[in-house]
């Protein structure tokens, strides 16, 4: 072994402790990229699971917008393309009676046989299913739910009546993995039977290798489709339904890239560090006649090893966390993305070796440049210039900062719609404070200092002294957790005032009383007929009635959602006008002679009002300027509204989907509600919601939508104090001698105690006040440029006090209960021991 | 990714039992078998379930009546349309093809209901070609529920039926065999074939009752028309070829005829030129020698038929194959004696290939025969 490496592992062996820290703290910037990565995954795999139709690997389906259709459209289907395994699909909605009321499921009959049969494995009583009719399976969660166990027969109330149903099995998710919650699955005779849907299908679901024998396929099979029917690929289809799922993907990909950096940083920091404190030992190798190379040669090694140790550890923990974090979030992202069971948390080996890569890659690149530096100035002078300095200089980070905020910049200011950019723009401001931020902390510790330092009692007075020497130990474990502070903030932020617009809106938007909805699912045809709507009109508690239909057109190459509204004029103070003149706008809007369309159709489009645009109806293609722009959140993709009196024109159709009721003066909603309780009894696929109970509910959307931003937070949070109290164990490892002194000369153990938390409090306070502002830009941004230019939306941004301090005081408790450890460890040797130690 | 790959997994091994059950498929063989390879859980309720109350079972002789007899039997539990044959075109480039439709019943009967779904009944479908000069073979598989529209079986006239596949009766007026029709279209090959009768029915076994196995009630009802003339137009890849040949009909249905402790089964289908049509099923008991059900028949020119026993045949093995993609080896090469009626035949696959390897696996292909007599034939091989 050569003296390099011989002197490398003394050092190593001799700061045992250190070389621990070193480690762990490479662990703990792995962790959370890797642990931010995995719950994502997790996340998104629980929604791609959604996707894939009730039994999963459906990549395209066939339905029409009038509803069930012809079931020997399936005959053809199969003959144009066995290869597709075409498979039958009926559905609808239907009522279990319980003593404790009617829950509304939905009923799935499928064909178990043949190409049909997508996911059910073995141990599924397919034959029982098929041979017995009035059979079921149900899935476990919604069987949990319900109190609902194998055997049980459940009293039902469908289309055709009432029946009774016997639950052969419940499904867990082993033997059905993605099957939606709220489903009831039968045969599909069954189904036709309770929905009085004999010799008709809902859908026929079809299944693409995307090979070119496939595409082929299905560019016959849309060639020759009978008229009225439609094939799309079950991704787009589901993307049409209402959903915040692509906002949240996108914060999700904003938060694992500011983890990416927050936890880069950390590791950057730790080897780093271990490497610049060893700069008088180089320099003493480099007096000994080691050449410059190999010293390199022999960090580099170092730097890789203690990476891919770090990197293994960290990637463990990372999954662990995210699997302990997960956890108790599991149902309830389950409930919300279309009622898929969450995806198990599902481990990609490749996340592991992308973390131990990184790890590897970010210490080669941390320790490389203060060796070299140390290797290139002449041994003498190294020896003497180590002696002074430990920190390094700031120059090389605030030269750094600078650069990336005016990247940043320039990114902002020259790109207008590119996603992309406005994450690299995210990325460099972020990159720029955590640069800055050592030096801000120790300028505010100055000032501090200066100010307050004489009138400060001697404990505080040295803490903060301490605490300025301590920059360059901990001064980068300060800037990460203002980092993962100000990301909380930034996302908490973002959450929140996306929160208040949508209040704002729906508070806006739900103008009538009591509505009256169709479950969307399967495109039933519309059950609210003219008459039906004339009979709530008819109701003596009813004064208005408005109608909605949500619909499907052709604009150019895509599909769009198109909402027909038939609006009393009370409700169109519903409607935010954000361009358009509304004195002209709705005269001519409701005459169909334009359309509204909503914000983000807009910025998707790139179109404004007094713009044209093309819709291919039923009835032939529209040609229709746009009247105005609104605000709605309901869908991110866009909409069109359109007036009834078009619609019944292009679509030839009058029935609605839903239907909102005005109260006559002096009628409770109440009564109003029991009263249109009473009309939509004749179809269980009708829904009653009053008014505010639709608020609450799409409240309730929305905050289970974000609810893993949460978790994400707690994540960093967790992480970012971990890194704290690695920072100050080394920190206050180091500086043992020196309490010791202290001791010696008659400090108590109380007064070096409070210095200690109070020299915490101080550095955890001046980085938090960092993160208040650097939170709110982040804030400012995801709202301004990566809201923006995913969705279109715009919301304005509000100081929530939650959001801004929850996360602010979080890291205060969580950077002093990080010092616990340290500081009582320091304190506990003995002044004499420490003394001789050294 | 991995949950897909559990779910197509799951899906085959469910579709296998299917499969396999609904066939007597591979006549009589045990389920057992052809399910090694697949999970343990793939034998599922279907295959578990032994329960034949319900359903007719062939324990008796009975009279046949033709046509009435070519349909659909829905009170056993299954049956199959067997077609097996050999083609030319005038040019003289040579094919073979099978085309099989066969009716498996999940229950013995449907409760009545608006729904057209409300049906007990599986098809399963298998049409093959061999393009004897360019040495290639085309198999296509399909299942199906029973559904008017998509497939079915018919009593009279017989008319069975898979999406585009169709199998025919054409009753005339005379003793009942009438004339088949085929049609069956499936990546590239498409065949649209007429069969008159040539040789008439040969009824196998007892009159008919053809035993699989000493247990009473393993047994199925079981005839031929051992030759049947073919004519008609074959597509193959774009080019349309006049065809005229001479085609097997096996026809079966039962509700109970395995027996478990057999291996395997080889079934052997001649028509000798002197105008002799030769059946012979071997079941190979455990130590794959000839089981004591093995059974087939000799039609002579004249229309006599024999019965055979395991004793009055005797078949040896003189070369294999081993399949490059399932690793299985099958024999390809046989010396069949029939020492009573001085046969002695040399049986040599047509093409090595003719292999089924999708849902399961077994080896049915043309064959020619020399030695004492000259001919041709279909032979399947299972359980190997």
């Amino acid at each position: 072994m050569n003296l390099t490496a011989r002197a490398s592992l003394r050092y190593l062996a001799r700061h045992r402790a250190q070389c621990l820290l070193a480690i762990s703290g490479i662990a703990l910037g792995v962790a959370i990229v890797i642990g931010i990565q995995a719950t994502q995954q997790a996340a998104r795999a629980s929604f791609a699971a959604s996707l894939r139709g009730v039994f999963g690997t459906a990549t395209h389906r066939i339905s029409a917008d009038a509803g069930p259709f012809d079931e020997r459209v399936l005959a053809h289907v199969r003959r144009l393309a066995p290869a597709l395994a075409p498979a039958p699909l009926v559905s609808g909605a239907l009522r279990v009676e319980r003593d404790t009321g009617g829950v509304s499921l939905r009923l799935v009959g499928i064909d178990p046989i043949g190409a049909t049969l997508r996911a059910a494995a073995g141990q599924l009583p397919i034959e029982r299913l098929m041979r017995e009719p009035g059979t079921a399976l149900l899935d476990a969660q919604t069987a949990a739910r319900l109190g609902i166990r194998t055997g049980a027969r459940l009293e039902v109330v469908s289309a055709a009546g009432r029946a009774t149903l016997t639950v052969l099995d419940v499904l867990t998710d082993d033997a059905l993995p993605g099957l939606a919650s709220d489903v009831l699955v039968v045969d599909i005779a069954t189904a036709q039977e309770l929905l009085a849907l004999a010799g008709r299908l809902s859908a026929i679901e079809l299944e693409s290798d995307d090979s070119p024998a496939a595409r082929a396929a299905l560019a016959a099979l849309r060639a020759d489709l009978p008229p009225g029917l439609e094939l799309a690929a079950s991704g787009r289809a589901a993307k049409s339904a209402r959903q915040l799922t692509r906002a949240f993907y996108t914060n999700l990909d904003a938060l694992s890239l500011l983890a990416l950096l927050v936890g880069g940083f950390m590791i950057y920091n730790t080897m780093a560090f271990l490497v610049v404190q060893r700069q008088t030992l180089f320099a003493r190798l480099r007096a000994l006649g080691v050449s410059r190379a190999a010293l390199a040669r022999q960090v580099a090694g170092e730097a890789l090893l203690l990476g891919a140790v770090g990197g293994v550890l960290g990637s463990a923990l990372g999954y662990a966390l995210a699997a302990r974090l997960l956890e108790p979030f599991a149902q309830t992202l389950g409930d919300h993305y279309h009622g898929a069971n969450a995806a198990p948390l599902d481990f990609s080996p490749w996340l592991g070796v992308a973390g131990v890569l990184i790890a590897m890659l970010t210490t080669l690149v941390a320790a490389l440049p203060p060796a070299w530096q140390a290797a290139r100035v002449p041994p003498v002078v190294a020896l003497a210039a180590a002696a002074r300095d430990r920190g390094g200089s700031d120059t090389w980070r605030l030269r750094a900062a600078l650069a990336c905020a005016v990247l940043a910049t320039a990114l902002l200011a020259f790109s207008t719609r590119s996603l992309y950019a406005g994450f690299a723009a995210l990325a460099g401001f972020l990159l720029a404070a955590i640069l800055v931020a050592p030096t801000l902390v120790g300028a505010l510790l100055a000032i501090l200092a200066r100010r307050l330092g004489p009138h400060l009692p001697l404990a505080e007075r040295l803490a903060i002294k301490s605490a300025t020497r301590s920059l360059g130990r901990i001064g980068l474990a300060v800037a990460a957790l203002m980092a993962a502070t100000a990301t909380s903030i930034g996302v908490g932020l973002m959450v929140a005032s996306f929160r208040v617009s949508v209040t704002d809106w729906l508070g806006q938007i739900l103008q009538a009383d009591v509505y009256v909805s169709q479950e969307l699912a399967d495109r039933a045809p519309p059950l609210l007929t003219p008459a039906l709507a004339d009979d709530y009109r008819a109701l003596p508690e009813v004064e208005a009635v408005s109608r909605v239909r949500r619909l499907r057109a052709r604009s150019g190459p895509l599909e769009q959602e198109v909402t027909a509204y038939d609006l009393p004029t009370a409700a169109r103070a519903g409607f935010r006008l954000l361009a358009g003149e509304p004195a002209t706008a709705w005269p001519a809007w409701s005459r169909g002679e334009a359309v509204l369309v909503s914000e983000p159709y807009a910025w998707h489009h790139a179109v404004d009002a007094g713009d044209t645009i093309r819709l291919t109806t039923p009835g032939g293609t529209l040609k229709l300027p746009i009247a105005g722009v609104y605000t709605d959140y309901g869908s991110e993709r866009g909409v069109v509204a359109i007036s009834w009196p078009l619609y019944v024109r292009a679509w030839s159709d009058d029935r609605a989907d839903g239907v909102g009721l005005y109260a006559a003066a002096g009628v409770e909603p109440g009564a109003l509600r029991t009263a249109a309780e009473r009309v939509s009894a004749v179809h269980p696929a009708l829904g009653v919601w009053s008014n505010a109970a639709l608020r609450a509910r799409s409240l309730e959307v929305f905050d289970r939508t974000f609810i893993v931003t949460d978790v994400l937070t707690v994540f960093a949070a967790i992480i970012a104090a971990l890194g704290v109290f690695n920072a100050l164990l080394a920190l206050h490892l180091e500086r043992a001698r020196e309490y010791a002194v202290m001791r010696a000369t008659g400090c108590s153990r109380g007064l070096i105690r409070r210095s200690l938390y109070a020299q915490t409090a101080f550095v955890a306070a001046a980085a938090i006040a960092l993160a208040l502002p650097l939170g709110v830009g982040i804030a400012a941004l995801l709202i301004e440029v990566i809201n923006v230019r995913s969705f279109g939306w715009s919301m304005a941004l509000g100081l929530d006090a939650r959001a801004l301090f929850g996360p602010a005081g979080l890291a205060l408790l969580a950077a002093v209960a990080a010092t616990v450890y340290p500081a009582e460890r320091a304190l506990a040797i003995t002044p004499g021991r420490a003394l001789r130690y050294e | 990714m991995n949950n897909l790959r559990k779910w197509r997994r799951a899906r085959n091994a469910w579709l296998l039992a299917v499969a396999l059950t609904c066939a007597g498929l591979l006549r009589y063989v045990p389920p057992e078998l052809p399910a090694r390879g697949s999970s343990a859980n793939a034998t599922p309720a279907l295959l578990a379930r032994d329960d034949a109350s319900g359903f007719a079972r062939a324990d008796r002789p009975r009279s046949f009546v033709f046509p009435r007899d070519h349909g659909a039997h829905g009170e056993y539990r299954t049956e199959w349309w067997y077609f097996t044959g050999h083609l030319a075109d005038d040019g003289g480039r040579e094919f073979g093809f099978q085309l099989t439709l066969f009716r498996f019943e999940l229950a013995p009967r449907s409760t009545p209901s608006p729904s057209a779904w409300r049906t007990p009944r599986v098809m399963l479908g298998h049409f093959a070609l061999s393009d004897l000069a360019n040495a290639r073979f085309h198999a296509h598989e399909r299942l199906a529920r029973a559904h008017p529209a998509i497939a079915g079986a018919m009593p009279t006239p017989a008319r069975v039926w898979l999406d585009d596949w169709h199998i025919e009766h054409e009753p005339d007026a005379g003793d009942g065999t009438g004339r088949w029709h085929l049609r069956a279209a499936q990546g590239g090959v498409t065949l649209e074939l007429v069969l008159d009768d040539e040789a008439g029915v040969v009824l196998q076994g007892d009159a008919g009752l053809s035993a699989k196995s000493a247990t009473a009630g393993n047994a199925s009802y079981y005839y031929s028309m051992p030759r049947l003339a073919a004519a008609g137009k074959l597509t193959l890849d774009g080019a349309t070829f006049d065809v005229h040949g001479s085609a097997w009909l096996d026809r079966e249905w039962s509700t109970s005829a395995l027996d478990r402790t057999q291996q395997g089964w080889d079934w052997f289908a001649l028509q000798l030129d002197d105008g002799a049509n030769l059946m012979f099923y071997r079941l190979r008991d455990a130590h794959g020698g000839m089981g004591a059900a093995s059974a087939g028949s000799l039609q002579s020119a004249d229309g006599t038929v024999h019965r055979l026993g395991p004793d009055d045949v005797d078949i040896v093995e003189t070369g294999t194959w081993t399949s490059p993609t399932t690793g299985i080896r099958y024999p390809q090469g046989w010396r069949l004696v029939v020492p009573a009626h001085d046969i002695e035949l040399a049986l040599d696959a047509r093409l090595p290939g003719q292999e089924w390897h999708q849902r399961f696996r077994y080896w049915e292909g043309a064959v020619s025969a020399n030695g004492s007599h000259t001919g041709r034939g279909y032979i399947e091989l299972t359980g190997y």
